[in-house]
């Protein structure tokens, strides 16, 4: 019984710990994501719309992929 | 004596204050998001412009429900320590997916919206509207006890009388909220809310943490489980802690399905900038998927501990000495939680469980009207195909379809105990199927749509592992005679070693005449 319960003692406090750390990076990265989520999306609105293939399934634009900042 | 216990907490009109403003930002969320919606990639997937941070917050939020934490309490109350396997299994097997890309990048780089739009680009049309059905059948079934699990939080938590009609009434405007926000905006409403309250759920969760181990401290914790339950409060291969060898297989199976073919999960990957963002997003979730079941088992377990030793009148209510049927188990945690906090924390922590509620009702419904928005109906409307707006208006009115029926189903359906069970299985009416047929079609070139359509009925034999489907067809006789029990984890691989052989031998017998539109990945 010792060594499970040391076991998880230890799971436990360094998921919790890095856990932790994760939300306060991705609270203040989110917000910045969110923010450029906007741009993004006000900047796409006014250009060409998604257009319809032969089974009349939307498709996607050319996704750009540039490296995430 | 229930009465009183529900009525001792300490939740005030202070708490009720708390949680109207945060449930009121969400229409302010919904009205924003509308103005950004350009078509139906903004609905659907949010332009695919997700970074990483947001990618995670919005799995976390949508992963991280209310429903989550209230079985995986549930587990913790039952299990002890040992249930943490679960949530060990769950991260090992979304790293893994993380740093392979098994799965979701290959799918990330068809470009395609939901996973039945590939379903028809590698097999067909007729493969698609299957699995969108299946999909659809199973997800839905799969929701249909969210707002039950969440009403008993609320209950336990804030002492509404469960017989009266103002349960009711708090459940149909939370329910219509979501579906206001979801309805006008679509992804973006949801990423934007999933934000929010990945910020409120996991202050909330770390919050109870530190509170809960002041309060016992883990060695008391310790004891109090090994009294009550021994070495099987502990270790999870015994078979004496309900869970054993098969079960833990099992839970490595459902990881595998939470992270890499639950399509809400999934969609955060089609949604996702790159193929980049979807490994880290997968790598540092794994952390999210382990904390969304390590913590409530925690909280499970505090609550197991609290009843065990603040006084006669808990232990009474939940192992009642006279051997009668003590109050469900799934109040533990919600009581526990409005004994231990004072008000104004506890009305922050409540707000924080109705965002979790909410987090997960606006994807779920997103998702299975998208699925039948663009799986089932449009796929039947090729010669005359739906234009983005019908199709817009079709995923809003399925949703308010679907809310419908979650409201009636959830507030007068008479649940099992074990959710998670449950959960497992309807989930696995669908996944067990789309495992095989994702991950034969992503790497095999050879896949065919028989053998795809074969593998879709067959996960459907899942629904065998159901507790009511076992009563009725009376599996102990059975189980005499193959010489051990048919359990939901049992059943549940079972039915996904019969997929991964039906779609292997029907590809091989029935081969394709040409190769589906898209080109098989190679596995490198």
């Amino acid at each position: 019984m010792e060594g499970w319960a040391t076991f998880w003692k230890v799971i436990f406090i360094c998921s919790v710990t890095a856990f932790g750390l994760m939300a306060v990076w991705v609270t203040f990265g989110g917000f910045l994501d969110i923010k450029r989520m906007f741009s993004e999306l006000r900047s796409s609105a006014s250009s060409e719309p998604i257009k319809e293939n032969e089974a009349g399934t939307a498709v996607p634009a050319t996704v750009d992929d540039r490296e995430d900042g | 004596m229930f009465e009183e216990i529900f009525s001792s907490g300490n939740f005030t009109s202070l708490d009720w204050c708390i949680v109207t403003v945060y449930v009121g930002l969400s229409i302010v969320v919904g009205l924003v998001a509308n103005k950004l919606i350009g078509g139906l990639a903004h609905y659907i997937i949010a332009g695919r412009s997700l970074g990483t941070a947001l990618s995670i917050a919005t799995m976390t939020g949508t992963e991280l429900g209310l429903v989550t934490v209230m079985y995986s309490a549930q587990k913790g109350f039952t299990g002890g320590f040992a249930a943490f396997h679960i949530a060990v299994m769950a991260c090992i097997v979304t790293f893994f997916v993380g740093l392979t890309g098994f799965i979701v990048v290959p799918l990330r780089e068809t470009g395609v919206m939901t996973i039945p739009e590939y379903y028809e680009r590698r097999f067909g049309r007729r493969t698609r509207i299957l699995g969108g059905i299946l999909l659809a059948f199973g997800g839905i079934l799969n929701m249909g006890l969210f707002l039950k699990i969440g009403s008993q939080f609320l209950v336990g938590a804030t002492g509404i009388d469960p017989s009266g009609g103002f349960l009711a009434l708090v459940m149909t405007v939370l329910i219509t909220l979501v579906l206001i926000y979801t309805i006008l905006g679509g992804m973006v409403s949801v990423v934007i809310m999933d934000y929010i309250q990945f910020v409120v759920i996991s202050t909330g969760l770390i919050l109870l943490v530190c509170l809960i181990s002041s309060k016992f401290g883990w060695s008391h914790m310790v004891d109090v489980v090994w009294q009550a339950k021994g070495e099987s409060g502990f270790d999870p291969t015994l078979k004496g802690s309900g869970f054993g060898p098969s079960y833990i297989a099992w839970q490595g199976v459902l990881g595998l399905v939470s992270c890499a073919i639950w399509p809400t999960a999934v969609t955060r990957a089609l949604a996702a900038r790159n193929t980049q963002v979807v490994r880290r997003q997968y790598m540092f979730s794994s952390l999210s998927f382990l904390i969304r079941f390590l913590i409530p088992y925690f909280l499970g377990i505090g609550a197991f501990v609290y009843v065990m030793t603040s006084g006669e009148m808990f232990r009474e209510a939940f192992f009642p000495s006279d051997g009668s049927e003590g109050l469900s188990n799934l109040y533990a945690m919600p009581l526990f939680v409005s004994h231990l906090l004072p008000t104004g924390l506890l009305g922050i922590v409540t707000a924080s469980m109705i965002a979790a509620f909410m987090s997960t009702h606006d994807s779920y419904l997103l998702c299975w009207s998208s699925v039948i928005t663009l799986d089932i109906v449009a796929p039947l409307r090729q010669k005359r195909p739906l234009t983005d707006k019908t199709k817009i208006v079709i995923t809003r009115v399925t949703m308010v379809l679907i809310g419908i029926y979650i409201l009636l189903w959830g507030l007068w359906y008479e649940g099992s105990d074990d959710i998670w069970e449950y959960m497992g299985i309807t989930g696995a009416i669908y996944s067990t199927g789309a495992i095989s047929v994702l991950a034969f079609g992503l790497y095999w070139k050879r896949a065919s749509s028989t053998g795809a359509v074969l593998a879709l009925v067959a996960g459907f034999s899942a629904i065998l592992g159901l507790g009511k489907v076992r009563e009725a067809l009376h599996y102990e006789v059975l189980e005499k005679i193959i010489g051990f029990e048919l359990t939901a984890p049992v059943v549940g691989l079972m039915a996904l070693a019969l997929t991964l052989t039906v779609m292997v031998v029907g590809s091989l017998l029935w081969p394709d005449r040409s190769s589906g539109k898209i080109k098989v990945r190679e596995v490198k």
